[in-house]
């Protein structure tokens, strides 16, 4: 079986340096190369070298994570990807996963944890850990709506004028202010092209929305 | 001169006059027809004794020369040749030691002359006859030599011949005139007389009837008397009238007087009351009423300018307001001048906050991609090189706690996801973290536009913060069990609601420190509003902040 060959991108070289050397006290796990920063690590890729699982940080100078990340997803769909990071908020995590990270580490994790998320990944699995997992699911962010679409509040807001509730009634059940219910039922009228509740409603109902 | 006194002045003088021109011209009248009157009594009744007089004379004549036993056959007294030679009437009263009137008629076609006397007492009868007189008035008569020839009304013991009547009468009828006047009498004393001449063949007399001017004109004394009462009851009455009248007219004078002395004392808010009646007067008060009203209307305006509420409006009077005119421009400046503060105040805030978020930022920066993955390259080398486990371990855990704290201090500072996820998730995840730090059943709506978001980071920093008071206020003092937040976004604002179920507080009296004015400050740094409604079991709080226009 060849070794997992390895990449690592972070600014940091006193980072780099501690991940080398503490993967290669592990056998099968080679580290190819190195790079200061996003962009370094896609000429890499560039260049020709080859790697089956990439470390990499996401606050870096000239091309961060997030932005070689998707480069890599695009380009190099065959190498699995962990980042690496000290962000422990789930936005961060969610995102990652959304742009086809393979795994998500913070950089205080044990040699361990990290050994094994790179052995996952690179049998073409996923690696996040329980509690990343949950920060990740809770931050799950919520699709954007289409536009000329009604979002989903503006669909439930539409759906408690239906039934024949006032502004106030709204604002009070959906833990919204009066104003936030009002700007919302003037959005409705405007991307359905009503003038009133009356015909805003008869449109929902002929548009099959309520 | 005071008003009082002017018009006693001219009320009496107007007064006196008219009475006096009145009364003079009355009296004139009076005395004149008095006189007319009295003379033309006198003339008739002179006249008529004249007439009864000489007809007596006459008819004794002509008895005399057919009864020639009526003759006397000897004169009591002696008589001179020239009136015995010839035939005729005499007046033989200055022969005639009695002194009585004696008129005597004389025969003298015979050697002997004869004499008859008329009886002096049938003269004197007609003469005493004083009907219509009065008490002083008289006729007589009086002969050539100034002698009264009959008995004086006023000297009825005398003898007529005694009293000498030297008077304008007598002298002008003896000079053939028949007349009347008023000139002194025998005694002296001022008279009304009428007078003829009486002539008969010799016989020279005059018959005067007359009467004291002072008993004609005693009406006129009582009337002169009665006039000067009325004239004096009449200044009374003027006087009186006259002050009543200056009363009036001045009363409301010098009550206008104290007005305006108070108002130039600056004392504009004493009532007015125009008086009832006077037209022109009220017309007047009426103005500076008008005028008081004006003048505490600028001087409202002018106290509401300096207590600096600029908000009042003022309409000036007229082209001319000048006072208005200023104080409206005062306004101007001051609201300029207030508004260039507000700016400059707001401007600098914002400046304040936005460096003070700058330098979190980079400090929470420093922290986190400095101190950070030196912590972490640290904690790598002790994996590396520590060979002692248990060693090896402790130090891991020291390292893991400082690490947990840097990322506690940089969240604190400034959250790394502001600025890579926008407010939304931000927000939603520090509901999450405080849901778990806490008891509290907090949940935050992300309404936000996502990737799409226009909200820009110094606006979603001002939102976090504005969102961590208020999440600490409710953990520190609403003893609440519930929150429920969002976040909408517009496209020309977004829109902060947050409600809790606590005990509720009075927002004019804050009663969390600082949290609520910070709020409100970063609320107006922001042009935004905020709207809080609290009661115990509902506080909640609408905070909009406008979003810069879209820029195509």
């Amino acid at each position: 079986m060849e070794d997992i060959r390895l990449l690592i991108a972070d600014d940091h070289e006193l980072f780099r340096r501690g991940i080398a050397e503490l993967v290669k006290k592990h056998e099968g796990l080679t580290v190819v190369r190195e790079a200061r920063d996003g962009q370094e690590l896609l000429d890499l890729l560039n260049q020709g070298v080859k790697a089956d699982v990439i470390l990499l940080d996401l606050s870096m100078p000239r091309l961060n994570g997030f932005e070689a990340l998707e480069e890599i997803t695009r380009r190099y769909p065959e190498i699995s990807v962990i980042i690496i990071s000290m962000h422990d908020e789930g936005s961060y995590i969610a995102k990652c996963a959304q742009n086809g990270a393979d795994g998500y580490l913070l950089k205080n994790t044990d040699e361990a944890e990290l050994v094994s998320a790179i052995r996952v990944v690179s049998r073409g699995k996923k690696y996040f850990g329980p509690e990343i997992t949950e920060k990740m699911v809770n931050a799950m962010a919520e699709p954007a709506p289409y536009p000329k679409k009604l979002s989903k509040k503006e669909s439930e807001v539409l759906k408690w004028l239906a039934e024949g509730h006032t502004t106030k009634e709204i604002a009070h059940n959906l833990f919204l202010s009066t104003r936030t219910i009002e700007t919302h039922r003037a959005n409705i009228l405007k991307k359905l092209d009503a003038k009133n509740t009356a015909e805003l409603i008869r449109k929902a109902v002929e548009l099959g929305i309520i | 001169m005071r008003i009082k006194t002017w018009v006693i002045i001219v009320l009496n003088s107007l007064v006196i006059f008219v009475v006096g021109v009145l009364a003079f011209a009355f009296y004139e009248q009076f005395l004149q027809s008095l006189n007319e009157r009295a003379l033309q009594q006198l003339n008739s009744i002179m006249h008529l004794k004249r007439i009864q007089v000489e007809r007596l004379i006459m008819q004794e004549r002509l008895d005399l020369t057919g009864q020639k036993s009526r003759f006397m056959e000897q004169v009591p007294f002696a008589l001179p040749d020239s009136v015995l030679n010839r035939t005729g009437v005499y007046d033989l009263t200055r022969f005639n030691p009695t002194g009585y009137l004696t008129i005597g008629l004389v025969q003298a076609d015979s050697a002997n002359p004869r004499i008859a006397l008329i009886d002096h007492q049938k003269i004197q009868h007609i003469l005493l006859e004083r009907t219509g007189m009065g008490n002083t008035g008289e006729s007589y008569l009086v002969g050539e030599d100034f002698r009264l020839r009959t008995s004086s009304r006023f000297f009825p013991e005398k003898r007529p011949h005694s009293l000498l009547a030297k008077t304008r009468g007598v002298t002008e009828a003896l000079n053939g005139k028949s007349g009347y006047g008023i000139f002194p009498d025998y005694r002296e004393v001022q008279v009304f007389s009428s007078y003829a001449p009486i002539q008969i063949d010799s016989l020279q007399l005059v018959i005067l009837s007359e009467m004291d001017v002072s008993e004609v004109i005693a009406p006129l004394h009582a009337m002169r008397r009665r006039l000067l009462t009325i004239s004096l009851g009449m200044i009374a009455l003027v006087i009186v009238i006259s002050l009543f009248l200056a009363n009036i007219l001045t009363r409301p004078l010098i009550l206008m007087i104290k007005h305006l002395q108070a108002m130039a004392n600056g004392d504009y808010r004493q009532p007015i009351s125009p008086p009832r009646y006077l037209g022109e007067i009220q017309e007047t008060y009426t103005a500076l009423s008008e005028l008081q009203q004006v003048l505490s209307g600028a001087v409202d305006f002018s106290t509401e300018i300096g207590n600096m509420n600029l908000t009042r409006a003022y309409q000036p009077l007229s082209t001319h307001d000048l006072l208005g005119n200023s104080l409206i421009s005062m306004r101007d400046k001051l609201l300029e001048y207030q508004q260039k503060e507000a700016d400059h105040t707001l401007t600098t805030k914002r400046l304040l906050v936005d460096r003070m978020e700058q330098e979190r930022k980079r400090l929470a920066r420093e922290l986190h991609d400095g101190i950070g993955p030196l912590l972490t390259s640290l904690r790598l080398y002790v994996q590396n090189h520590i060979t002692d486990d248990s060693h090896q371990a402790d130090m891991k855990r020291l390292l893991d706690e400082t690490i947990k704290e840097i990322r506690m201090m940089t969240y604190a500072l400034m959250p790394p996801s502001l600025q890579d996820f926008g407010v939304g998730l931000t927000l939603k995840q520090f509901a999450t973290q405080m849901q778990k730090a806490t008891q509290l059943d907090i949940q935050f709506e992300d309404l936000t536009q996502g990737d799409g978001s226009r909200i820009p980071l110094s606006l979603g920093v001002n939102i976090f913060r504005i969102y961590q008071e208020l999440v600490n206020n409710t953990v520190r003092h609403a003893e609440a069990s519930l929150v429920r937040s969002s976040l909408s976004e517009f496209e020309d604002r977004v829109s902060l609601f947050y409600v809790d179920n606590g005990k509720g507080f009075s927002p004019e009296k804050t009663t969390f420190g600082a949290g609520l004015s910070n709020i409100k400050e970063r609320v107006a740094i922001f042009n935004g509003l905020i709207e809080i409604h609290s009661e115990p079991g509902r506080t909640s709080f609408e905070i909009e902040l406008p979003l810069a226009p879209v820029h195509q």
